[in-house]
């Protein structure tokens, strides 16, 4: 899965937040308010990847087990499916 | 994260947003760099750029040039007109932006208070400019695009 609108995210407050930029921000005009995990996650999910290589991704960088790692991951496409955010 | 954009300011005390349009050109650029808009804790002042709302409800972010009263005068930075607009049509202030990769703090850096301070005093030069641009260009036009 990917992310539907071309997104950057930059430090607000203390804490990270990404908007759509260029021509994606016509569709998309939010902010999404992250935390560091799932900054690091937007930022793979730019290209194409699996919930599997995500979770993989996260067991890497973070140390997590892959259970974990996973329910991370269906947990927040989930709220980005709902919010129409995923080029499912 | 479909709330206006006022909402989100007093909700959460600062937004990052990306500025669409060219009245504030060349420091922002259409869609391209992303704008920190805080709600306003302190007296407003000469220079500082703001966030308001139109009558029509657009959001409009602005450069103040005086104040007269109870009301602000305001243009863009790319802009030949003025605005009169009262305090209570303001909803946020710009902290800073990101020029692509490079954060400028509104508050802290040297070369944006520069450019604050030179873009005013520089207004009718530059906009003499555009006028002679604009006239030479369509000069231009009628002389070799006219079919």
């Amino acid at each position: 899965m990917k992310l539907k609108y071309k997104f950057v995210i930059r430090e607000v407050g203390g804490a990270p937040v990404a908007v759509a930029v260029g021509a994606d921000s016509a569709d998309f005009s939010g902010m999404v308010k992250l935390n560091d995990t799932g900054a690091f996650l937007f930022g793979l999910m730019n290209e194409h990847h699996t919930e599997k290589e995500l979770a993989a991704a996260l067991c890497e960088k973070y140390d997590v087990s892959e259970k974990d790692a996973l329910a991370a991951v269906l947990s927040l496409c989930g709220r980005l499916s709902s919010e129409g955010l995923l080029d499912e | 994260m479909n709330s206006s954009i006022a909402d989100r300011i007093e909700k959460d005390g600062v937004i990052l947003g990306v500025p669409v349009g060219y009245s504030m050109w060349p420091m922002l650029r259409d869609r391209r760099d992303q704008i920190v808009v805080e709600k306003p804790t302190r007296p407003l002042k000469k220079g500082d750029v703001v966030l308001f709302l139109r009558a029509d409800g657009q959001y409009v972010l602005h450069r103040i040039r005086r104040r007269e009263g109870s009301k602000y005068i305001i243009r863009g930075d790319n802009c030949d007109y003025d605005e009169r607009v009262s305090a209570d049509s303001i909803v946020g202030v710009l902290r800073g932006f990101y020029r692509g990769d490079r954060y400028v703090d509104c508050g802290k850096s040297a070369g944006y208070r520069m450019y604050s301070a030179l873009w005013d005093t520089t207004r009718l030069p530059r906009a003499a400019y555009r006028r002679v641009k604009g006239a030479a260009y369509g000069v231009y036009r009628r002389v070799f695009k006219k079919k």
